[in-house]
């Protein structure tokens, strides 16, 4: 008896103790407090940042593509400047300027104005069309850099791109030694290039590598036809299933989706996963009034001809083609039912078989079944992701 | 004493923690103190060191009974270890961290023993305890980016066990087993997340785990040359496999100790 009372109130104590446990609680940091108090002062950054890994839906990843490793230092790094007005000769233009992220990552000009409201020369491509942005497509039918930029290809790497268009008089008109001087005046760079780079020393070719790691974590996979080609199991258009119809689709939407797999798909991709052509022309005009890729190459081939995009979120980056002539996607299918000319580089698929302009003859009811599946590729999620939003306060 | 006699046991000891000996930088088992009490007042004071790889710990564990049938026991472990773990990953590439870290634990247990058998060689016995630990890891920073940053991570966990045990004295010989039900509780930690996502993932799954409840199985096989006993010691988790795998805690801990009987040197006075 003298041990157990002893003993039971020292268990009793035991318990006590284990009755009192904590709930785990952990304190996650990711910046020195020091510098997200500089960065705090300034930007909207979260204290844990956001997770840029891209997880590609199944669809897309059946065909062979797989997500990009991003680096995250970079592209949070890439976000900031993406957002920075400072990286223009008159303070007022960013990469977002002409890529908003509500449009997708366009601009609703015909042509983007940029620096001293110089009118730029052809309209804002929309990243959050290009879907090899977030997607590496290893040694496909562009190599392993992908698919070239611009409207005229002329850049092979988002960082090219990113570089020229700082540079270009007509869009930001900035040399690389002003590049340097802007970032290096904001002290909340400091800290944001040592992590990105292991050291804080800037450079040109520090941002845009940065710039582009943003630009490739972007991503849309998310759209309603996304969402139901993932649910159609087997939907893969190497099986020739692609015309079975998705049950989330309204009737008209499915009666859309065939028609653009019959009459668009071979130069826009029937899944919306990569390019199937790298260039075409589509028949704007009858004689070239801007060289596109031809400017470039010099090869008269090429005269009249352009980037063929992807049309991930068609619905809002109007105004659309390299010049934005068209205001709505009525005119765009208009412009393939009824509207294309003869130019001599006219592509292909868009020749009838005699050789002349292709007419498709499409029903009232076809061209809104049309336009009624290509507003299924509007992805909400990419315009309201705040990982990809201006962090500027 | 004749040091021959315990050499096979020592060979056996370093084989045993060169083949068998696993530490995480998240949770390694320690020695569990097998009572071998046998009547009031006694106590021993025991030493221990294990030594793996890159990896190296040493102990200092105390039994004593105030009461007939009643024991208090005191144990203390400190581990060193360092590695390489995969904290980045993607399709195509993923990053590597070497690490270095220590965790250390002290904890206290009550409880009653009772010795069985003709000669009362067999004892039986009971404890349940409570401790508190310390775990710190130190991650270099991915050499892709040729910084020299270190990312610290560091995390305090309770721990509760009830633990029965049966041990055998022979003259010469004393062997034990043991079970060890484990509520291990990481209540905070301190975290740079820059240490990479997948091993960020790690320590988040820890936290969500919080309390765990594992199964440790005991033996130990000891020389006796009183006043003193040469002990070959292994714990190993044997339920919670799963959070093993998951979580990347260490299946099993191999020791060596040297215990001295306080009570038998009074005795040899």
């Amino acid at each position: 008896m003298e041990k157990l009372r002893i003993a039971l109130p020292l268990f009793g104590l035991l318990l006590l103790a284990a009755a009192c446990n904590k709930k785990a609680d952990f304190n996650y940091y990711y910046y020195e407090p020091a510098d997200y108090a500089l960065i705090s002062q300034h930007l909207n950054l979260p204290e844990i940042p956001d997770d840029y890994r891209a997880q590609l839906p199944t669809h897309i990843a059946n065909l062979g593509l797989a997500a990009r490793p991003v680096e995250q230092d970079k592209a949070i790094l890439g976000r900031v400047l993406f957002y920075d007005k400072s990286l223009s000769k008159d303070g007022t233009i960013s990469c977002a300027s002409c890529h908003k992220q509500e449009l997708a990552f366009s601009d609703n000009a015909k042509v983007s104005t940029g620096v001293f409201n110089r009118a730029g020369d052809r309209n804002s491509i929309a990243l959050g069309s290009v879907l090899n942005f977030s997607a590496y497509y290893g040694t496909d039918l562009f190599g392993p850099s992908g698919v070239p930029f611009f409207w005229d290809n002329r850049a092979g790497t988002a960082t090219e791109q990113n570089l020229a268009s700082m540079t270009n008089p007509k869009e930001m008109d900035m040399s690389h030694s002003d590049i340097v001087s802007a970032v290096q005046s904001k002290a909340y760079y400091a800290p944001l290039f040592k992590m990105a780079f292991g050291s804080e020393q800037i450079n040109s070719e520090r941002v845009s590598d940065a710039i582009a790691e943003f630009v490739n974590a972007i991503g849309s996979y998310k759209s309603k036809f996304d969402k139901e080609a993932e649910k159609a199991i087997g939907y893969n258009v190497y099986s020739n299933n692609e015309y079975k119809s998705f049950s989330g689709f309204t009737a008209q939407e499915n009666a859309g989706k065939n028609l653009f797999l019959a009459n668009c798909a071979s130069c826009h991709s029937p899944t919306q996963s990569r390019p199937a052509k790298m260039k075409a022309n589509n028949g704007l005009d009858i004689a070239t009034t801007d060289a596109g890729v031809g400017g470039i190459t010099g090869v008269s081939a090429d005269q009249g001809t352009f980037k063929v995009p992807l049309l991930r979120n068609i619905e809002i980056t109007a105004p659309y083609m390299h010049d934005g002539r068209f205001a709505t996607l009525e005119e765009v299918v208009e412009h393939y039912n009824s509207g294309i000319q003869a130019h001599p580089n006219l592509s292909e698929e868009l020749r009838a078989p005699g050789g002349g302009p292709l007419r498709l003859n499409l029903s009232e009811n076809d061209k809104k079944a049309l336009v009624a599946f290509l507003k299924t590729l509007t992805d909400t999620e990419l315009i309201a992701d705040t990982r990809f939003s201006n962090p500027f306060k | 004493m004749r040091i021959v006699t315990f050499r096979p046991l020592v060979l056996a000891a370093i084989v045993a923690m060169a083949a068998g000996c696993t530490t995480s930088r998240f949770y390694t088992p320690n020695t569990m103190q097998i009572p071998m009490l046998s009547q009031a007042q006694e106590a021993t004071v025991t030493g221990g060191v294990s030594k793996s790889g890159e990896n190296s710990a040493w102990e200092a564990q105390a039994i004593y009974s105030p009461l007939p049938h009643l024991g208090v026991m005191v144990n203390h472990f400190s581990l060193n270890y360092s590695g390489t773990t995969q904290t980045d990953s993607s399709p195509f590439s993923f990053s590597e961290s070497d690490y270095k870290g220590d965790t250390r634990l002290t904890e206290g247990g009550i409880g009653g023993y009772y010795q069985l058998g003709p000669n009362k060689e067999y004892l039986v016995s009971l404890f349940a305890g409570f401790g508190q630990g310390r775990t710190e890891n130190r991650y270099a920073s991915p050499p892709d980016l040729q910084n020299i940053e270190t990312y610290i991570s560091n995390w305090n966990y309770q721990r509760w066990f009830a633990q029965p045990s049966l041990a055998l004295k022979y003259r010469r010989l004393q062997v034990g087993t043991a079970l060890r039900f484990v509520w291990l509780n990481y209540f905070d930690g301190n975290i740079n997340s820059r240490v990479g996502l997948l091993e960020t993932d790690r320590i988040q799954l820890l936290e969500s785990s919080s309390p765990m409840f594992l199964t440790e199985m005991a033996w130990s096989i000891g020389w006796r040359f009183r006043p003193m006993v040469l002990s070959v010691n292994s714990t190993a988790v044997v339920r919670g496999k799963d959070s093993i795998r998951e979580l990347d805690l260490a299946s099993n801990f191999v020791s060596l100790s040297l215990g001295v009987n306080l009570h038998e040197i009074g005795k040899k006075k």
